[in-house]
C-alpha cells in the first residue's frame, strides 16, 4: 500500500526508525523524497542506504530543538513511528499546533491506547489492526476459494 | 484535597510523606509494583499498578473524582498525555507537571496543564542568580576590603518595602546595582519601587554593608 503519492520533493520527517519506522525511511528515500530521520539511537541508522537527500538526527522527537534541526518548519508530513505511544501523541500534537505540519500520522503500538489517541484527538494508523483485517479478509477469500 | 499522583520514582515518597502529614487524601498510579505495594502498605493509600497513559488504567483509579492530577514521571510525553486527559477528558480542576525539559513548558501550558515545575528551570534560574554578584565582583580589585558586593532579599519585615529608591536613607558608599524581580534583571533608578521577593544586588564599603543589609532583609 503506498501511503504517498509523489509529486515533488516533498519533506517528510520519520521519528522513531526501529522495526516499523526504518523500512518507511528505507522506502521513502527509494521514492527520491527528502527524508529527515530522528531517532534516540544512533545504531538505527547502520543499515539506512545512503541518499544525499536523507538526514539522519540522533535525537529526542519531543524536544522542540531536535525537531527544528530536522527542519520541521515548513515539512511536508511527519510521521511519529515510535514504539512509545506517549511519545507518539506529543510528537503528533507537537507538530501540529507549534510547527503547522499538515500531515501528521502517529503509529499506535498499544491496542489499549487507541482510546487516548481518540480523545486527544491524534491520528493514527495501526499496524496491528491494518495486519488482523489482511489476515481476515485473506482469510475470508480463502474460504470462498475453497 | 482528593489528590491523584503518578509517579514512578522512589522520590514521590517525599512529597507523599509531606501530603499525607497535611491530610490530603491521596491516590496513586504507578507502573513499578514495588514502590506501588510498599507505598500502599505503609500510607494506606489506594494504589493502581498501571500505565496511565492508558484511559483504562485512569478510569480505574477513578479520574473524575480528583480535584488534582500531579504526574511525577521521567517522561514528558507520558506526563503530558495523563494531564491532558485528566483536563480535556475528566474535567480534573487541577493538574500539575514534572517537566524535565524546559523548553516544553509552555507546550504544556497551551495544552492545559495549569503549574510545570522543572527542576532544570529552577536550578538554572538559582545559578544565574548567583552569578549576578559574582560577575560584579570579577571586575574589583581582588583582595580590596574596601568594596564589598553582595545580595540581600526584601523581605516582609524590610523598612525598604514598596518605597522608592530615592525614599531610602540608605548610608554613604551604598549603591544598589541591580535588582533581580520574577527571573528579570533591573538596573534601578529613583523612582523604581522595591518589592517583597525582591533580590537587591548591593555595592557598599566594609562598614557599611552590614547595616544596608539590615535595612533591605528587615531583620
Amino acid at each position: 500500500m503506498s501511503l504517498f503519492h509523489k509529486v515533488s520533493k516533498k519533506h517528510m520527517i520519520v521519528i522513531g526508525c526501529g522495526h516499523f519506522g526504518f523500512p518507511i525511511v528505507k522506502s521513502l528515500i527509494e521514492q527520491d523524497y527528502k527524508v529527515t530521520a530522528i531517532d534516540l539511537n544512533s545504531s538505527s541508522f547502520a543499515m539506512m542506504p545512503l541518499s544525499s537527500n536523507s538526514l539522519m538526527i540522533e535525537g529526542d522527537g519531543t524536544d522542540p530543538e531536535t525537531l527544528e534541526a530536522a527542519g520541521v518548519v515548513g515539512a511536508d508530513a511527519v510521521i511519529a513511528a515510535t514504539n512509545d505511544d506517549a511519545v507518539n501523541i506529543m510528537i503528533s500534537q507537537m507538530v501540529k499546533q507549534k510547527y503547522h505540519v499538515e500531515t501528521v500520522i502517529a503509529r499506535l503500538y498499544d491496542l489499549s491506547k487507541e482510546r487516548t489517541y481518540k480523545d486527544l484527538g491524534v491520528q493514527v494508523i495501526s499496524p496491528v489492526s491494518l495486519f488482523t483485517d489482511a489476515c481476515l479478509q485473506t482469510w475470508s477469500m480463502a474460504k470462498r476459494e475453497a | 484535597m482528593n489528590i491523584l499522583i503518578v509517579c514512578e520514582s522512589k522520590n514521590s515518597l517525599f512529597l507523599i510523606r509531606r501530603l499525607y502529614a497535611k491530610e490530603h487524601s491521596i491516590s496513586l498510579i504507578s507502573k513499578d509494583s514495588e514502590l506501588g505495594g510498599m507505598l500502599a502498605a505503609e500510607y494506606e493509600i489506594p494504589v493502581v499498578i498501571g500505565d496511565a497513559s492508558c484511559v483504562t488504567v485512569l478510569e480505574e483509579a477513578g479520574i473524575g473524582n480528583f480535584d488534582l492530577v500531579l504526574t511525577l514521571g521521567e517522561s514528558d510525553a507520558e506526563n503530558l498525555v495523563v494531564c491532558e486527559l485528566a483536563k480535556k477528558q475528566y474535567h480534573v480542576k487541577t493538574v500539575v507537571s514534572l517537566v524535565n525539559n524546559p523548553d516544553n513548558i509552555l507546550f504544556f501550558e497551551q495544552n492545559g496543564v495549569d503549574h510545570c515545575i522543572s527542576e532544570a528551570e529552577i536550578l538554572a534560574s538559582v545559578v544565574t542568580k548567583e552569578s549576578y554578584s559574582d560577575g560584579i565582583r570579577k571586575f574589583l580589585p581582588s583582595g580590596d576590603p574596601a568594596v564589598i558586593v553582595k545580595e540581600a532579599v526584601l523581605g516582609t519585615k524590610s523598612k525598604v518595602l514598596n518605597k522608592k529608591i530615592w525614599e531610602i536613607p540608605f548610608q554613604p558608599h551604598c549603591l544598589v546595582t541591580c535588582i533581580l524581580r520574577d527571573g528579570k534583571a533591573i538596573i534601578p533608578h529613583g523612582n523604581t519601587e522595591c518589592r517583597e521577593g525582591d533580590r537587591m544586588i548591593v555595592i557598599a564599603s566594609e562598614d557599611t554593608m552590614d547595616d544596608t543589609l539590615s535595612l533591605i532583609a528587615g531583620e
